[in-house]
């Protein structure tokens, strides 16, 4: 009978396999994304167009037979674009109001150039995220479950766009930077997509098997030192502490809260498992800090200035936490 | 005990015997390093580094290292973390420790962690960790020892050698000068009769010679031996009864003017200041008691008090020559002695009473008539006490100035002038005869020299007009003389400034030395009797 960590790992690689037909290259990104989703968490992918950012969700909604969904974020987008609305129905004297379904009604949205969206429109997927339920006209509609967000969004385009509040910022798992691909990548990208053919990618995992697996992992255990190291990087983004590193005393406004400790926790353990291990070591939760703390870290005024990059911070943080 | 424990307790042991092997490395390179200090800072200064303190230096590291090796002594947390970041065991082995330490630690998870911890150890040996002993810190540590045990093995260098000699000699010659001058104090003490004890006060002499501690400084040796003469010089200084012995001398050649032998024999013993010889001469003239009425006893008794009379007058007249400014008898404090000129002039009052009373036809009932003759007897009697003092006084400031000598000589000793010290024959100098070299023989003896009691006293008088003589008297009558006192300042001037030299600290030893033999030639001082 297999382990826990084997048929993790098992169900794991059958997906990564999966969606590696099709996405070259992008390894970190696609296994921090398959944590998030398994963790029941959010994520939001930054990077340049022509990425293939979408094409990872799309991918990847494929590969785990869930329900997509995709909204292209706009500024005249309104919320009941994202959420539903009641609209009339029915004809003669029988006609009454109904909710119809926005798209965040699925198991996989796809919140595309999510900053390009009004602040209320943003705020709307919030109670989204986070409660995973819809309330229209006092009506609560549950979202189906398992329920994963990720969002895009693009860094180089800042007219029109509309950053994301530090509290839905929050709301994300993880924030994963999608960069160029390598030459080899590259090479292999335009074998695949340039030809007649198309990768067949065929659903190799559902939805229970996703609950599944965030339920497992959440049994592995952890040491206290290792726990202890945890908080310390956690508490070291936090300019407010004394230990914390000088770079981010100096540049910092805010700190990591509780939530990114959680999804580091998580994540970690998942890291464990994956590794074949019961026990979730110091560096599992050195090599998921930068993607759940980058964006949990505000920058004062001074590292705007000097175009302080948070994944410097992170990486101070972890050294102070030794 | 599972195969973890098995490890931990491998990594532990092993990790102990790093840190030892590591501190007794830095001990060796600290001790070595530290004796290697020790050994160039002596040599700097041309010593041969002390051996002992090699001892010392090497020791202490060494127990350092130990104490160290004991105290922070691996625990199995510790070896857990470093078995975990040594073999890459990715916190397997301190996860273990602490689900093995949880109250559910019997989960399955935990125990498929320990599986999983147990499998990933196999194959790993604790012997492989490094001891972490650097060899370039072993030879450097074997280099400094070699190097220090080669300074250990130098001597003294010759300058050094020569001023450790020089200290020793310094040492060993100023335990002999405090030892033979301490010797020669006590001999002094026990050679002093009872009124000598009175004024010389024998405990303050053996604190004085105790004062002289063995020393390594020459200089402060020097400086020790000085300061005892200095106190020595200053106690005879204390003990000189100038005023008596200028009354006395006065006296004395009013006495050597008379026509009577024993006038005569008096004032020589008072002018060779043998004051013992002169109250034991005025204790034979007192005038002696008979019986008033044989005819023969009272021509006795008158010639007698007419002799004492005389002296008395004689001597009184000598006093009157010198007025010291004396304190009045009014204003003297009450038990204060009465001055010798005033207590001599009393005896002379008191002498010429008793012979006007013998002078007189007596009633020999009469017994209340003899009341003068008491009153000459006591008179007589303070004259001879206070004779008695000045004999014990001279006596003692004649051991006094052997005592300064043998200081004096101690210093020389001391400067290194002289080998060898001899205080006792120093002491012995004067006694028994005159000094080696020196002789004599009886034709060519001064026939001054009867205060030199050498049983071979040969008296040459004469009157004068009367007879053929060797010797000539020559005697003047009162304020025709030529005074002493002249002679006597300039011996004082002298003294005050070789004792001045003395003080002074920024004059060399050498030079003082110099010039206290300097000075001791030219002036030519007459050795003391």
């Amino acid at each position: 009978m297999p382990t826990p960590a084997e048929s993790f790992q098992s169900v794991f690689h059958t997906i990564r396999t999966e969606v590696a037909k099709f996405i070259v290259g992008q390894e970190d990104v696609i296994d921090h994304v398959l944590i998030a989703i398994i963790c029941g968490g959010h994520v939001l992918l930054e990077g340049v167009p022509g990425l293939g950012k979408t094409a990872l969700v799309n991918t990847l909604a494929r590969a785990l037979h869930l329900k997509f969904g995709r909204i292209q974020f706009t500024p005249d987008l309104l919320p009941s674009d994202v959420v539903g609305t009641q609209i009339l129905v029915g004809s003669g004297d029988r006609r009454a109001l109904e909710f119809q379904r926005g798209p965040v009604f699925c198991n996989i949205l796809l919140a595309d150039e999510i900053n390009r969206a009004t602040p209320k429109t943003q705020s709307a997927l919030l109670e989204t995220m986070q409660e995973k339920r819809v309330t229209v006209a006092g009506e609560t509609h549950p979202l189906q479950s398992p329920f994963f967000v990720l969002a895009t969004q693009n860094p180089i385009e800042q007219d029109g766009t509309y950053p994301l509040p530090e509290a839905q910022l929050d709301r994300f798992f993880f924030k994963l930077h999608v960069t160029l691909p390598g030459h080899d990548h590259f090479a292999e990208i335009l074998n695949r997509t340039t030809g007649n053919t198309a990768p067949e990618i065929t659903p190799v995992a559902t939805g229970e098997d996703i609950l599944a697996m965030g339920h497992s992992l959440r049994d592995v255990p952890v040491a206290d030192e290792v726990r202890d190291h945890l908080i310390r990087i956690v508490r070291n983004t936090h300019p407010e502490n004394e230990k914390s590193p000088e770079k981010v005393r100096k540049y910092v406004r805010h700190g990591a809260s509780p939530r990114a400790a959680q999804a580091m926790l998580l994540a970690a353990r998942a890291k464990a498992l994956l590794d074949g291990r019961f026990h979730v070591a110091r560096e599992d939760v050195d090599s998921v800090a930068a993607p759940a703390l980058r964006h949990r870290m505000i920058l004062s005024f001074e590292g705007e200035a000097d175009a302080i990059k948070p994944d410097d911070l992170v990486k101070s943080a972890i050294r102070n936490a030794y | 005990m599972p195969i973890t424990d098995r490890f931990l307790s491998g990594v532990r042991s092993r990790l102990s015997r790093a840190l030892t092997a590591r501190s007794l490395v830095a001990a060796l390179v600290a001790g070595a390093a530290g004796a290697l200090i020790w050994a160039l800072a002596w040599r700097c200064f041309g010593y041969a580094a002390p051996r002992a303190a090699y001892l010392w230096i090497a020791a202490v590291p060494l127990l350092a290292a130990l104490a160290m090796a004991i105290l922070r002594r691996p625990d199995t947390h510790r070896a857990a973390a470093f078995a975990d970041r040594h073999f890459s065991l990715k916190d397997a082995l301190v996860s273990y420790l602490d689900f093995a330490a949880r109250p559910d630690g019997a989960r399955p998870i935990y125990q498929l962690q320990r599986d999983a911890t147990a499998a990933a150890i196999t194959g790993k040996d604790p012997a492989t960790i490094p001891l972490g002993v650097r060899r370039r810190a072993l030879w450097l540590g074997a280099i400094l020892t070699v190097v220090a045990a080669v300074l250990a093995i130098l001597p003294h260098s010759p300058a050094v050698a020569a001023k450790l000699r020089a200290e020793q000699e310094t040492l060993d010659r100023s335990n002999t000068v405090a030892t033979e001058l301490q010797q020669i104090v006590e001999e002094l003490i026990a050679g002093m009769d009872e009124h000598e004890r009175e004024v010389l006060k024998p405990e303050t002499l053996r604190a004085w010679a105790k004062e002289l501690a063995p020393t390594k400084d020459q200089r402060d040796m020097m400086k020790a031996v000085a300061r005892f003469e200095q106190k020595i010089a200053t106690a005879a200084a204390g003990l000189e009864a100038r005023k008596d012995a200028e009354v006395l001398k006065l006296a004395a050649a009013e006495l050597d003017a008379s026509q009577l032998a024993d006038a005569k024999q008096l004032a020589r013993k008072l002018d060779a200041k043998d004051f013992q010889a002169a109250q034991q001469k005025l204790g034979e003239m007192k005038p002696k008691q008979g019986n008033h009425a044989n005819p023969d006893d009272l021509a006795k008794m008158r010639q007698s008090s007419a002799k004492m009379k005389e002296i008395a007058r004689r001597m009184a007249n000598g006093a009157r020559k010198r007025d010291f400014g004396k304190t009045p008898a009014n204003e003297r404090l009450p038990g204060e002695a009465k001055e010798l000129d005033e207590l001599l002039k009393d005896l002379d009052q008191a002498a010429d009473a008793a012979d006007k009373e013998l002078q007189a036809d007596l009633d020999p009932g009469e017994m209340e008539k003899m009341e003068k003759a008491g009153e000459l007897d006591k008179d007589l009697q303070q004259l001879r006490a206070r004779l008695g003092k000045l004999d014990a006084g001279e006596k003692a400031k004649n051991r006094l100035k052997a005592l300064g000598k043998c200081a004096a000589k101690a210093n020389s000793f001391a400067a290194g002038r002289s080998q060898t010290l001899g205080l006792a024959q120093q002491m012995m100098a004067g006694i028994g005869g005159l000094k080696p070299g020196t002789g004599h023989t009886d034709g060519k003896r001064n026939e001054r020299d009867e205060a030199r009691d050498n049983n071979n006293m040969t008296k040459l008088e004469g009157n004068l007009g009367q007879g053929e003589s060797q010797s000539s008297v020559e005697s003047a009558e009162s304020g025709t003389g030529v005074s002493g006192r002249g002679q006597s300042a300039r011996e004082r001037d002298f003294r005050k400034q070789t004792e001045s030299l003395v003080h002074r600290d920024d004059v060399p030893e050498e030079l003082k030395q110099g010039i206290r033999e300097y000075f001791e030639r030219i002036h030519n001082i007459p050795e003391d009797k």
